[in-house]
């Protein structure tokens, strides 16, 4: 079966555009990410160990128990959860669905998720000291042009740009 | 370059553009503070019954103490529409807040009294000057202790350059049930 | 003055969920209809070679600044509402860093590892794995950073605040930035072609 051609990515992107408006227009915020992991993590480590959460508020800042529900219950968790069923059903449609691994052609499966793994601890450490990350800062803050999410922006692919030659047979 | 894309750069272009050209938009933050009034002038509206007064906190609150006249924003709402008046509205009590939007939205004029409560208890009903203050801060005390009197204020002086009871303290005697 | 509508009208808890779960989907299917989902497509951005990420973030971005603007300018929307994030510069600035060298390590960020998930793409799941571990990682150690972490604050401020020019022109700015770098993409293209 053969996948429907990418949509152009201006018109993707106007797309995105229009549902980041919408969400600042209802909620009065924009859309995120990192923050929802951020929330399941604390969730699952208060879970674990109730005690290692106190004075910690590194973790206790994610931990909103009011009216006596999961903090899983919280906005970015929920717009994630909507993240995974829009790609999936864009996917779907798209006939892009496939079990399977994305890589360069020099490398091994093995490699590829070896890289993608150490790519996310250091995107996970990234976006918690900029507080955010393409979506937060990127999206929501380069929409209100505020300073440090095109600080952000700016020194993201400036760093990216700068390894890429690195990692070029990693990738082609 | 297809049609497509130069009619969005285009539209970009011109929402841009044309978005200098009708200027800037006012922040609702910038209205408020260049709306404010001042609380001598309040008293002397409020004494000569012409503003509209309206308490935008909590039941909770207004009940403790509030302005003389002021009422919450339902009653002034069915107030001004019962009237048809075109009053002054002074709204105080709102924070961040943008609870007054519904006055705004009839076309009525508002204006804002920030920290409210605690302005009305420091300055007209417990307003306490040093002693030796400057002649010309002197004399104006002298000026508004009249206004303040009217509302059963007291006018002191103190003999001690520091400010004795700030607003929101009194406040708090107030709620504890201490008279002023 | 309508928008935004969780202050203005008011919105429940429950329902403010629900606008986030159809948020989400929508923000989902555009990514991954953008080809998001693609780590090597992605990657393309950082070769020169495929620069959808690019196209669609400043598409993206431009779409959703004018309408803040013109919403606001016809009175419809409180501006002084929105939440603005504030701006550290210095863990802003090191953050960037750090993400940037994952982001072209990894080939998704954040958002788009869903897209790659939803897709069966088995690299999404493994750099979800690592973000978890990186966000852990972060949480354990931050006492030794926290005085970091909190500097460099300026608050919530924009750009044409910080650089004292009106937020219309610093738009028609961010517009010629961003058409600019599309005519560059195109042109890239088409040499590349040839």
């Amino acid at each position: 079966m053969v996948a429907r051609p990418y949509m152009s990515p201006y018109l993707a992107g106007i797309g995105v555009g229009l549902v980041l408006l919408l969400a600042f227009l209802i909620m009065g915020r924009g859309l995120g990410a990192t923050g929802a992991y951020s929330t399941v993590l604390a969730t699952a480590v208060e879970t674990a160990s109730p005690e290692h959460i106190v004075d910690r508020p590194q973790y206790a800042s994610y931990l909103n128990h009011e009216e006596g529900s999961s903090p899983l219950k919280d906005w970015l968790v929920i717009e994630i959860a909507g993240v995974l069923l829009g790609g999936f059903l864009s996917a779907l449609w798209a006939r892009r669905f496939r079990i399977g691994i994305t890589r360069g052609h020099n490398i091994t499966d093995g490699h590829r998720l070896l890289m993608a793994l150490s790519g996310g601890v250091l995107m996970g450490l990234g976006a918690k000291f900029a507080r955010g990350c393409t979506s937060g800062q990127g999206l929501t803050g380069g929409a209100l042009l505020s300073v440090g999410s095109w600080l952000f922006i700016l020194f993201a692919f400036a760093a990216a740009y700068a390894i890429a030659p690195t990692l070029k047979r990693y990738w082609s | 370059m297809k049609i497509a894309h130069r009619l969005f750069a285009g539209a970009a272009l011109v929402l841009a553009l044309t978005g200098v050209v009708v200027g800037e938009f006012d922040r609702s933050s910038a209205i408020v503070a260049t709306n404010q009034v001042d609380v001598y002038e309040l008293a002397g509206w409020i004494k000569r019954g012409e503003v509209v007064l309206t308490d935008l906190r909590d039941p909770v609150d207004t009940e403790v103490f509030s302005l003389p006249g002021a009422m919450s924003l339902p009653d002034t709402l069915a107030f001004l529409e019962a009237e048809g008046s075109a009053a002054t509205v002074v709204v105080f009590g709102y924070e961040d807040h943008r609870t007054w939007y519904p006055l705004q939205s009839r076309g009525y004029d508002v204006k804002f009294f920030a920290d409210g409560v605690e302005q009305w208890l420091s300055k007209i009903l417990n307003p306490v000057i040093y002693r030796f203050a400057p002649e010309e801060e002197l004399a104006e005390f002298e000026r508004h202790a009249e206004i303040s009197q009217y509302f059963g204020g007291i006018p002191r002086y103190s003999i001690s350059p520091v400010q004795t009871m700030s607003g929101s303290d009194q406040l708090a005697r107030v709620r504890r049930g201490c008279g002023f | 003055m309508n928008f935004p509508v969780v202050d203005i009208s008011g919105l429940s808890l429950d329902t403010g969920l629900w606008v986030a779960f159809a948020l989400g989907i929508a923000f989902g299917f555009f990514l991954e209809q953008g080809g998001m989902g693609n780590a090597r497509k992605i990657a393309g951005q950082f070769y020169l070679r495929d620069l959808a990420v690019m196209k669609i973030m400043f598409s993206a971005v431009v779409t959703t600044a004018l309408g803040l603007f013109w919403f606001a300018r016809l009175g419809w929307l409180d501006y002084d509402l929105i939440f603005l994030p504030p701006t550290y510069i210095w863990p802003q600035i090191v953050g960037g860093i750090i993400f940037g060298a994952g982001f072209v390590t990894g080939g998704l960020c954040p958002g788009t590892s869903c897209v790659a998930v939803s897709s069966g793409r088995l690299d999404g799941l493994a750099l979800l794995g690592g973000l978890f571990i990186g966000i852990l990682l972060f949480n354990e150690l931050f006492e030794y950073f926290e005085d970091f972490y909190r500097s460099g604050s300026l608050g919530s401020i924009s750009l044409p605040d910080y650089l004292d020019v009106s937020y219309a022109w610093a738009l028609v700015g961010l517009v010629i930035l961003a058409l600019t770098a599309f005519l560059g993409a195109e042109a890239l293209a088409r040499r590349k072609g040839a």
